[in-house]
């Protein structure tokens, strides 16, 4: 067992972890965090993507003492109280979602690029989004909701 | 109408997009153990001896089950199981775990513990002693007589290795009609396998309680089939298992109708043993190499016409690998040549034959368009050929062979409304067929547009048995509440149904739920297949609908004071000769006196056509054989449009995956290792980055047998994309390909076949 | 298994000493996370290197551009030294995995792992980079090289030694280089075969280039035989043509199952090799 230090959501906490899980488990397992989803465990889908430190991770291949000392977003995160973000609203009224499995990590491959540039040409968005499969959308819809959230969040918009 | 035609953002959206939506992966129970299962690693082999000992005594091991002490009943993993019509038997060759496995993954054990880490070194310490037997991967070579058998009980009498039946029929006189051809083409084409990759992998929780219940959480597309199928394999009643979706599914494109992958009988066996519950996932290795894939395979097609390009016979004979086990394989070659072959053109002399054969692989079974892109591919490419043949127009050709409204076809049902032709307009017109069809190119970079065109199903009746059960019933504040069975895989079937119950209804939309996904939930469903769920579904509810509407109006006749048949609703107020009187007032006061309005109905859909036209653009790197799919406009007679939003998602999402199907998707099978293809990275399905653009046309035929005219559309994105890809990079290069996917090797060698390069 | 952050070079290399030839040292982890939870590795002592201030970071160092070892893949990508200097570094950094690998992956990882095919190992290998690595007696200073001993080998002993950064020359400005990749996918996806090269122009002459290549033998492969019939010829179509041509020379490709058959990628390398240097050509 190891000590790991890190803020989660907001919320710092100080825990003991098995320093063998990855950054996945430990959200889903220990924190209960089961919005974050395991699509592939080796890094080759996105689901899993987290954002750590402002970085878009997929977290199922980052040894969770990686997070030591960092600041980790996850889904569950995302919305202020009842008030969702604009890429969340976003996804929900373009039809950028389907069966909503890769959804919490597009969500947050969206957000991680949108946080640092709210607007961004469609190649950036595609190379946000590479790393992220989606079987159901063909990802038209996907790309479109993140545009429209951008454009929101150019307006001032976000969800605190 | 109010909600019917407009894009209502999705009823589980906020779910979904807030990581609080729960799925399979994430359910867990009290006290529940992990479940792993030992594969087998040979193709084809028998166990000579296993030996769990070091497995059961390793700490935290609760449950160990194999072959030796586990029921052997067979059965059938699909939902061909419990559907398959009265007169036929289902093939019921699986059996939860095997002494002979048949493919490299065959399930020969599982161990359940505490953790997942320690059932994962339980596995490895189970000592297996194998007879490797001899195998055959390619369906013609199982076809020869000297191939070893691969089901000795299940192989039809006929034809070595082929499953369960030929499937063989037609119309008119097929000899006849090649002989009043006078120009014939034949097509020839070579299919991979290929595989649905949905995102949330197979698995499932299972509970079996000494008390002899069972409760299976699972992302199954059939919450009923896969009751029924659990409980016959597991000899249980009915009536004491309950299985539900959680309520989401991660995807579903076929690969669990019935049972997912075989999460839930692996999972309730341990259960059973155990006494505890317990929770298999799949790793993404094992759901691409252990649950079914799409079939690969050959076809061949003989096409005759007239000289002015009339059709007079189509003979069409499909050999698809079915793998180690057929789940699907009968049915799954019956639609390749209805749907694929036989329903989009009008030709008096049809003939087809389909062939599922066994092989040592891991088993195909149903993937989104089941058969039709298969058929679909053969035919387009025969059409093609006959229009170059004849010096036709692509466009003209197939316009006045297309099957009309009034036209008797081989279906079963009548034709119904038919805007094919319009689809093919849209479809050319969008992708700039006039100027870009047919230039001649020069340089590395060559461009080229091409097309195809078909039609499937939306629903699975009468060829199975399919049929729904609602529940629908007004709260006693009005508000409405739907029980269905069936489950929501993504596309938002559950959201669209609610538009359509509040309108035949007259109730609002924002207080309407849906409960769905669950074997409690109402009677019978079929589940989630065949481009199905809105169209058939909205079936029964109609008939629910009026029951309730006419049981409401009778009851607000009196507190009225107007005669029921003057009464009607809208938006939950009751109206009729200027009085108004608020459902929600009425249901309360029914409640009072000890009444609700309620009604279940149960009903076998009628069917209907969806037809659809995609013209492709490629554009191809002449000296490394890359080809890019550049844009797909994809043509829908979608008979009504319940959601455009909704409905546009389900042909993009069909034609991306159409897309990776023709130039890049492929599971490779490796001699002596089985396929290569063991994750994402190593299966080259589209990403963000490389997608075409895709533009979704969505035309209204108003069906005569659909609910306000809906027809099907959750299967067809996808159906032409091959033949439309085929046919543009024919544009391009000049190179009809008959083999796909597309990639760089394969278009290198076809350039030099035909002498483009050395 | 325990975890040690190492805030210094000096204290990762403490570790790895106190692990007594147990240890391994990640900084992306990218594959060793998946290579543990696989079993196809063991390691009692990780030592996280990815806090390391020496090891993190993109500088000028006189006439050479220091990458530290901690580096992430996106940082490189999109550095604007790196971009200044060797946009085609940008690109190869820039190709590997998904935004979410490089994320967290390095360059130095990139080349440890010693995957032939590895984009970021490609586009450093003709910038004649040197790998300063750390060892319990010292540093040595290695050739790119000298880096690999087999098919998916490393040379490094990551027991014991630690890379603290990469020196790459910055370039004259006669001296251009490249890098592309023959895809089947943009992401999520290892090349069907990528190349990448140097080459110092002057006066419509190759004074020398160095050209690399991969998946056609261990680690980035030196395509010699065109390197050196390129030197004194001027960058014409056949030239490079022919340059293609005689890098298959020195190229030994397998068939992979998808990514191409030993015929295709004897097909296409030529190919390859001839659009790196007229890319290079447009440079000028």
């Amino acid at each position: 067992m190891e000590k790991l230090n890190v803020t989660v959501n907001g919320k710092f906490m100080s825990v003991d972890v098995d320093p063998e899980l990855c950054l996945a488990d430990f959200l889903r397992d220990r924190l209960f965090l089961t919005g974050t989803k395991i699509g592939c465990g080796k890094g080759e889908c996105g689901a899993c993507t987290v954002i750590m430190d402002g970085k878009a991770v997929t977290s199922c291949i980052i040894p969770v003492m990686r997070a030591e000392g960092s600041v980790i977003e996850t889904i569950e995160g995302v919305s202020d109280g009842d008030k969702l973000h604009p890429i969340q609203e976003e996804f929900i009224n373009k039809g950028a979602i389907q069966c909503g499995f890769c959804t919490p990590g597009m969500i947050m491959s969206s957000k991680a690029l949108l946080d640092r540039n709210n607007d961004p040409t469609a190649d950036e968005v595609k190379e946000a989004l590479g790393g992220n499969i989606c079987r159901c959308t063909g990802y038209v819809k996907i790309e479109e909701a993140v545009m429209s959230a951008a454009e929101r969040m150019r307006n001032g918009e976000t969800s605190k | 109408m109010t909600y019917v035609g407009k894009s209502i953002p999705r009823n589980d959206g906020f779910d979904k997009a807030t990581g609080l939506g729960i799925f399979t992966q994430d359910v867990a129970l009290p006290n529940m153990l992990f479940g792993k299962v030992l594969r087998s690693p040979y193709a084809h082999a028998k166990v000579i001896s296993i030996d769990t000992s070091a497995a059961e005594a390793l700490p935290g091991v609760e449950a160990v089950c194999t072959f030796e002490n586990t029921t052997n009943k067979p059965f059938n993993t699909s939902a061909t199981m419990i559907t398959t019509n009265p007169g036929a038997e289902p093939v019921r060759d699986q059996r939860v775990f095997t002494g002979e496995p048949l493919y490299i993954g065959d399930e020969i054990a599982a161990v359940a513990a505490v953790t997942e880490k320690i059932a994962e070194d339980a596995v490895k310490l189970i000592k297996v002693e194998y007879e490797v037997l001899p195998a055959v991967f390619d369906p013609l070579e199982a076809m020869k007589p000297e191939a070893p058998d691969v089901q000795p009980e299940f192989g039809c009498k006929e034809h070595k290795n082929v499953c369960g039946e030929i499937v063989e029929f037609g119309i008119g006189d097929i000899g006849k009609g090649f002989e009043e051809a006078e120009v014939i083409v034949e097509a020839d084409i070579e299919l991979p396998r290929v595989k649905q990759a949905q995102m949330e992998t197979h698995g499932a929780v299972a509970s079996y309680k000494a008390n002899g219940t069972l409760e299976v959480y699972s992302p199954t597309q059939t919450p009923h089939p896969t009751k029924m199928i659990l409980a016959y394999a597991l000899d249980m009643p009915e009536s004491k298992i309950h299985v539900q979706n959680p309520p989401y599914v991660g995807g579903g494109f076929g690969v669990r109708i019935g049972l997912s992958g075989k999460a839930e009988i692996l999972a309730a066996v341990l259960s059973m043993k155990a006494l505890k519950p317990v929770k298999i996932q799949y790793s993404r290795e094992e759901d691409f190499l252990a649950s079914d894939t799409r079939h690969g395979g050959y076809l061949h097609c003989r096409l005759g016409a007239k000289k002015d390009g009339t059709f007079v016979a189509l003979d069409t004979t499909a050999w698809l690998n079915t793998g180690a086990y057929a789940t699907f394989g009968v049915e799954l070659l019956g639609v390749c040549g209805a749907c694929g072959t036989a329903g989009t053109y009008r030709v008096p002399n049809m003939h087809y034959k389909g062939f599922p054969i066994y092989t040592h692989q891991q088993t195909a079974g149903a993937f989104r368009g089941f058969g039709t892109p298969q058929g679909t591919a053969v035919v387009e490419a025969a059409v093609d050929k006959m229009a170059q043949k004849l010096g036709m127009d692509l466009l003209e050709l197939r316009k006045m062979n297309t099957t009309k409204p009034d036209d008797k076809n081989w279906f079963p049902f009548p034709v119904g409304s038919v805007a094919i032709n319009e689809c093919i307009d849209k479809a050319a017109e969008g992708i700039g067929w006039k100027e870009k069809r047919g230039k001649a190119q020069s340089g590395n970079i060559r461009r080229g547009v091409g097309i195809a065109c078909g039609t499937h199903v939306s629903n699975a009746a009468p060829f199975c048995v399919d049929y729904d059960a609602v529940y629908l019933r007004i709260e006693q504040d009005g508000s409405l509440h739907i029980g269905t069975g069936i489950p929501e895989i993504g596309p938002g079937s559950t959201t669209a149904l609610i538009q359509v119950a509040c309108d035949l209804l007259g109730v609002p939309f924002d207080t309407a739920v849906m409960k769905f996904g669950d074997t409690a939930a109402a009677p019978f469903d079929i589940g989630s297949h065949a481009t199905r769920t809105l169209y058939a579904v909205s079936q029964v509810i109609r008939d629910a609908a009026e029951k309730i509407r006419k049981d409401i109006f009778e009851y607000a006749a009196d507190f009225m004071g107007v005669p029921a048949d003057k009464l009607d609703m809208s938006e939950g107020i009751i109206f009729g000769e200027g009085k108004e009187y608020p459902l929600s007032r009425l249901a309360y006061e029914a409640h009072l006196r000890g009444k609700q309005f309620f009604a279940a109905e149960c009903k076998v859909p009628p069917n209907s056509l969806p037809w659809y036209a995609q013209a492709a653009e490629v554009e191809v790197d002449m000296e490394l054989g890359i080809v890019k799919v550049i844009k797909i406009v994809s043509a829908h007679d979608v008979g009504k449009v319940v959601n455009p939003r909704l409905c546009e998602g389900q042909i993009e999402g069909g034609v991306l995956q159409g897309v990776g199907y023709a130039v890049r998707e492929e599971m490779t099978y490796v001699d002596g290792k089985g396929f290569y293809n063991k994750g994402f990275h190593k299966y080259m399905l589209p990403t963000a980055d490389d997608r075409p653009e895709i533009v979704p046309i969505m035309i209204e035929s108003n069906d005569p047998a659909g609910v306000m005219g809906i027809k099907g559309i959750g299967e067809v994105g996808l159906c032409a994309t091959v033949p439309a890809v085929l046919s543009a990079v024919e544009d391009a290069t000049g190179v009809r390909f008959d083999a796909v996917p597309l990639v760089p090797g394969r278009v290198i060698d076809g350039f030099k076949k035909a002498g483009l390069i050395k | 298994m325990k975890y040690v952050i190492a805030q210094s070079a000096e204290e990762a290399l403490k570790a790895l000493k106190d692990a007594e030839g147990r240890g391994t040292i990640i900084a992306g982890g990218t594959d060793v996370m998946v290579e543990l939870h696989e079993g196809e590795r063991t390691a009692e002592v990780l030592v996280d290197i990815t806090k390391a201030a020496d090891l993190r970071g993109i500088r000028i160092d006189g006439k050479e551009i220091v990458i530290g070892s901690a580096a992430t893949l996106s940082e490189i990508a999109s550095d604007p030294i790196v971009r200044q200097y060797y946009p085609s570094l940008c690109k190869g950094t820039g190709s590997v995995g998904s935004l979410q690998i490089r994320n967290t992956g390095t360059l130095v990882g990139n080349i440890v792992t010693a995957q032939p095919a590895a984009d970021g190992a490609m586009s450093v290998a003709p910038l004649n980079p040197v790998i300063v690595v750390r060892t319990f007696d010292g540093e040595k200073r290695l050739k790119i090289s000298d880096m690999y001993v087999g098919f998916g080998k490393t040379a490094l002993d990551t027991s014991k030694e630690l890379v603290t950064e990469i020196r790459i020359p910055v370039p004259e400005k006669d001296e251009k280089a490249s890098f592309v990749r023959l895809e089947l996918r943009k992401s999520l996806s290892l090349p069907m075969l990528n190349a990448a090269a140097m080459v110092k122009y002057s006066e419509n002459k190759v004074v020398w280039a160095r050209i690399t290549m991969g998946p056609v033998g261990v680690g980035p492969t030196r395509a010699a035989a065109a390197e050196e019939w390129l030197k004194g010829k001027e960058l014409t179509e056949e030239n490079m043509a022919e340059a293609g041509r005689l890098a298959l020379k020195d190229a030994n490709p397998r068939s992979n199952p998808l990514r191409g058959s030993r015929e295709y990628r004897e097909h296409s390398l030529p190919i390859i090799i001839r659009r790196v240097l007229e890319d290079i050509k447009a440079q000028f």
